[in-house]
């Protein structure tokens, strides 16, 4: 599976001991530690504010839908996959695939923002806010710091596809898609923690 | 590491379903929920694994980045759990 | 194209980032009593008997950081000088990297200012308006920081079109400036806790936000010294 677009792509080989190099710009993968470093901060204070007030914790997360976080944690696992897809098709320089992978990824994706704007206005209807305590008050700012992500991802996504379209499939345009897929999955890898850690810790 | 490339990303996909689903159907159970809770958070954890292996293509080889992701499943599984069998 | 002499002055500029920190930390932050900010829940009473009883300390914190606050700009002018070997003088890049990190300098000047009349006459202000200019200065420092948002981000796009080699600025700093950038985002929660880790004190709004910034000025020196220096022997070579 390693096609040579990947080999002209510029990475030193002295770094790599595996059979393919790692994807997309060495450089993004800070960024994508840095973010995760930080979510995982989020994890703590989330946990040590449960440890604290663990009856107001569970009570505010009854009144979250678990059926609502499952559906969507599903959609980002479908859209990461047709990402993997579209990156494979780019290495293989299928333009078609590609945007039609792309196309996937974005419409199935965009189903999470439906649902997460449902969600919210759900809660704002029921005069729920991040201000009502804190449980609310860490379920809105790390869903909604996720939810930032997420557009930023799609907006990647969407340039991605254009350039499919337009620009030469070098091996620049593979080192860019494969960043973004990168980032993409860790998207979705984020929200794999967060359903559970938000909407599914019941108490003993 | 044949082992990875059989491990299509439709194959990993298909779990990561299942996962998801398992994972969901335990929270259903209204016994036992402190051990099925803390099955759900381990499963998360190794969804995690399975998307930064053959989603990420994050291989073994790719020091230091498989590391440091390696760490942080488990730190923030850890973490979680820790908290929740604290209470 | 440039001497020995300009070379020189761009060096002098590139050492003032790490001036601006030491002055920053030292005069804002210790005697400012900003490193870290009185949490937002504390009584007036005691943010007002801070002005009264440390006016000196807070005056000299605040006249040396005001008149270092311009230091910010002076270190992005010479990063801009390298920028513009690595994306072009005419790239609007390099513009935008100048001007952010020239307005950086507003939200700084301005907010010590308020610290400072705070400290000017305390005796003769309420509680509750003490307060308030420590709010106000608060409000303004955090909240000005999407204008270095856009130095960040000018800066990091630019750097990862380097075509060089070994470019001036490694990839994984300007991915990490770009991430800097967004982090701050955080900020607009600030205004609405006075308590928690979202607050101007919290680990999140105070703690993480700056020193992932504070942190990044020194390495950003360390390449623009080096590229200032590999600038120079290609001009000669």
């Amino acid at each position: 599976m390693v096609a040579t677009p990947i080999a002209v792509s510029g990475k030193s080989a002295a770094v790599q001991s595996s059979a393919r190099p790692i994807p997309g710009d060495a450089g993004v993968w800070v960024f994508i530690t840095a973010d995760i470093c930080a979510f995982a901060l989020f994890f703590l204070l989330f946990t040590i504010g449960r440890v604290q007030q663990p009856a107001l914790y569970d009570h505010s997360r009854q009144a979250l839908d678990p059926n609502l976080g499952l559906l969507n944690t599903l959609i980002l696992l479908t859209s990461s996959w047709f990402m993997v897809r579209a990156v494979q098709a780019a290495r293989e320089g299928d333009r078609r695939r590609i945007g039609l992978n792309l196309m996937l990824a974005m419409v199935v994706g965009a189903g999470f923002a439906v649902v997460k704007v449902f969600e919210y206005g759900e809660k704002f209807a029921a005069g729920i806010t991040m201000l009502t305590n804190e449980f609310f008050t860490y379920y809105f700012v790390f869903t909604g710091i996720h939810f930032l992500h997420f557009l930023i991802g799609m907006g990647a996504l969407a340039v991605c596809l254009a350039k499919s379209s337009k620009s030469e499939l070098d091996a620049r345009y593979v080192t860019w898609i494969e960043a973004t897929g990168t980032y993409w999955h860790m998207v979705d890898l984020l929200w794999i923690v967060l359903f559970p850690m938000l909407y599914l810790l019941r108490a003993a | 590491m044949n082992g990875l490339l059989r491990f299509t990303p439709v194959r990993a996909w298909m779990v990561l379903v299942g996962l998801t689903l398992l994972s969901w159907a335990l929270t259903e159970r209204s016994g036992a929920a402190r051990l099925a809770t803390t099955a759900v958070v381990v499963i998360a954890a190794i969804k995690v694994r399975l998307v930064v292996a053959h989603f990420m293509e994050l291989d073994p080889g790719h020091l230091p980045w498989r590391r440091v992701f390696d760490a942080w499943v488990v730190a923030v599984a850890a973490i979680i759990l820790g908290g929740y069998w604290l209470t | 194209m440039f001497d020995a002499r300009e070379f020189n002055y761009w060096r002098f500029c590139a050492w003032m980032g790490p001036v601006f920190i030491v002055v920053f930390v030292i005069f804002w932050g210790l005697l400012g009593h900003n490193f870290p900010p009185f949490q937002p829940d504390v009584p007036a009473a005691v943010v007002a008997d801070f002005f009264r009883t440390q006016a000196n300390g807070i005056r000299t914190g605040m006249v040396v950081a005001m008149t270092f606050a311009v230091c910010y700009c002076v270190w992005g002018l010479a990063i801009g000088k390298v920028l513009e070997s690595v994306v072009g003088k005419d790239s609007i890049l390099v513009e935008l990297q100048k001007w952010g990190a020239g307005l950086t300098v507003v939200p700084v000047l301005v907010s010590t200012s308020f610290w400072l009349t705070g400290s000017f006459r305390p005796e003769a202000l309420s509680d509750t308006t003490l307060q308030m200019l420590y709010d106000m200065a608060w409000l303004l420092i955090d909240l000005g920081y999407s204008v270095t948002s856009v130095q960040l981000f000018a800066l990091g796009v630019a750097a990862l079109q380097d075509k060089r080699a070994t470019p001036i600025y490694p990839k994984w700093l300007a991915w990490y400036g770009i991430w800097v950038g967004f982090m701050f985002v955080a900020e607009c929660i600030m205004p609405f806790f006075r308590s928690g880790a979202f607050a101007r004190s919290g680990i999140l709004n105070f703690w993480i936000e700056f020193l992932i910034w504070v942190g990044w000025i020194p390495v950003m020196t360390f390449y623009t010294l080096k590229g200032i220096g590999r600038l120079e022997q290609e001009q000669q070579g």
